[in-house]
């Protein structure tokens, strides 16, 4: 469960978030919306930790996995060693299936820099399904990707977090998008 | 590809043809009574494979770059730890630091004269060599370190990858481009200072003894032969490891 309770947060004397507060259930998905600029992304690095909060209360399991806006690939290490670099032996295999799923099995060894976009952003999906946790952040993950994989992220997604009383909290620009996962919408700005 | 390689290679011999005419032009204009100081490149060629046959220049071959590769090796792995030191701890940021840059700015000349009052002259290439590429070596690590890329550190921090594991898959491949590069622009500063070295000190087989050893006997045919040397042996080790690391960068950048 992540819950928020009036919480402020501003950079320097910029104020991001006033006030704020939302709960997302376990189980349960949220769609965080709002024009750029309006602390989206700010949210998100708050349930993650990267940032403290000014004021308020926020309550985030310790296990937050997440699809960053950027891809944040490490260029000199293959993909598979990208994917399972953050898992216990015991889950390689199932990093294997998910790059199966996607039709990734042929750039396992191969290296970020010689992948095109779209396949980066599937590698950063890949690496952070395989990772479980909680909770999963999904900070604009289709950016770069067709209407077929698209639909195998959310399959796999779904599959692996909505239908196992996880949560999925998506950023995105697209209000639509919200439908993919079954998920209440937050209006940020 | 092959035909590119074969232009290149083309391009470099004509090079060399091009300048070899003017040396040879040159030494073929200079007055009688200099023609000593600058003999032809034929001679100067010459003189290199008469070496050849010289057991006693195959040994100051292979002690010298056994002095440089020591140097060289030496300094590299002290520069990476140092830079390890100062970039991660600020204790060893604010001690190691100045010494570093001290180091650094110090003419390699100033560096040889002063060190040889304190070390043997047959390490004293190794011990000279090793803090001429220490320091610029120590500047990148840390450098990269200081700056490190946020978002990287970031995305560690939230799949919780710490320790020797952090260490060895992400800041390690994150930092290994640039350091690499710095290692390979001081391959040739190890050389140059090394042999620099030698012909102040003189350590009894080496490259720069026989240098030192064939200007005052005036064979300046074997001052050329020997520059000669240096130059191709520089070559040779600078190509070794930028070959080395061009394979481990296609592979990266290639198809897989």
């Amino acid at each position: 469960m992540v819950d928020f309770k009036n919480v402020d947060f501003s950079y320097g004397e910029k104020a991001v978030i006033k006030d704020l507060s939302f709960t997302v259930a376990s189980g349960k998905n949220l769609l965080l919306f709002g024009p750029s600029g309006c602390g989206k992304t700010t949210v998100a690095r708050l349930i993650m930790g990267l940032e403290k909060p000014d004021s308020g209360v926020i309550s985030a399991p310790d296990n937050v996995s997440v699809v960053f806006q950027e891809d944040r690939l490490i260029d000199n290490i293959s993909v598979l060693k990208n994917i399972t670099l953050p898992l216990c032996k015991e889950k390689y295999a199932f990093a294997k299936q998910l790059l199966a799923e996607f039709g990734l099995c042929d750039i396992a060894g191969k290296y970020p820099p010689s992948l095109s976009g779209g396949m980066k952003r599937r590698v950063a999906i890949i690496r952070a399904a395989a990772y479980g946790g909680d909770v999963i952040i999904l900070d604009e993950p289709f950016n770069g990707i067709d209407k077929e994989n698209i639909n195998t992220t959310v399959a796999i997604l779904n599959r692996e977090y909505t239908d196992k009383g996880k949560s999925i909290i998506l950023i995105s620009h697209n209000k639509k998008d919200a439908e993919y996962f079954g998920a209440d919408i937050l209006e940020l700005g | 590809m092959r035909s590119k390689t074969a232009k290149k290679l083309i391009k470099v011999l004509l090079a060399i043809a091009f300048w070899a005419v003017v040396w040879e032009a040159a030494s073929f204009l200079i007055s009688d009574n200099l023609k000593m100081f600058l003999p032809s490149p034929v001679i100067v060629v010459n003189t290199f494979f008469r070496l050849f046959g010289k057991s006693t220049f195959w040994a100051a071959v292979f002690y010298s770059f056994l002095r440089v590769f020591e140097g060289f090796a030496l300094g590299v792995v002290c520069g990476i730890i140092a830079g390890i030191l100062t970039g991660r701890l600020k204790a060893f940021d604010i001690i190691l630091s100045p010494a570093m840059q001290v180091i650094r700015a110090v003419p390699v000349v100033s560096f040889i004269i002063l060190a040889f009052l304190f070390i043997r002259v047959d390490i004293l290439p190794i011990v000279v060599c090793m803090f001429m590429v220490m320091p610029i070596v120590w500047q990148t690590v840390n450098d990269e370190l200081v700056g490190f890329d946020k978002g990287i550190n970031e995305m560690a921090e939230v799949f919780k990858v710490k320790g020797f594991k952090k260490l060895l898959f992400v800041t390690v491949p994150t930092v290994s481009d640039a350091v690499i590069s710095t290692i390979l622009s001081g391959a040739g500063l190890a050389w140059k200072s090394g042999i620099a070295t030698e012909v102040l000190c003189a350590p009894a087989v080496s490259i720069g003894k026989s240098l030192l050893k064939a200007k005052n006997l005036l064979n300046f045919d074997e001052v050329y032969a020997f520059t000669l040397t240096v130059i191709i042996l520089s070559m040779v080790f600078e190509f070794l490891l930028k070959y080395l690391y061009s394979r481990r960068k296609a592979r990266r950048i290639g198809n897989g």
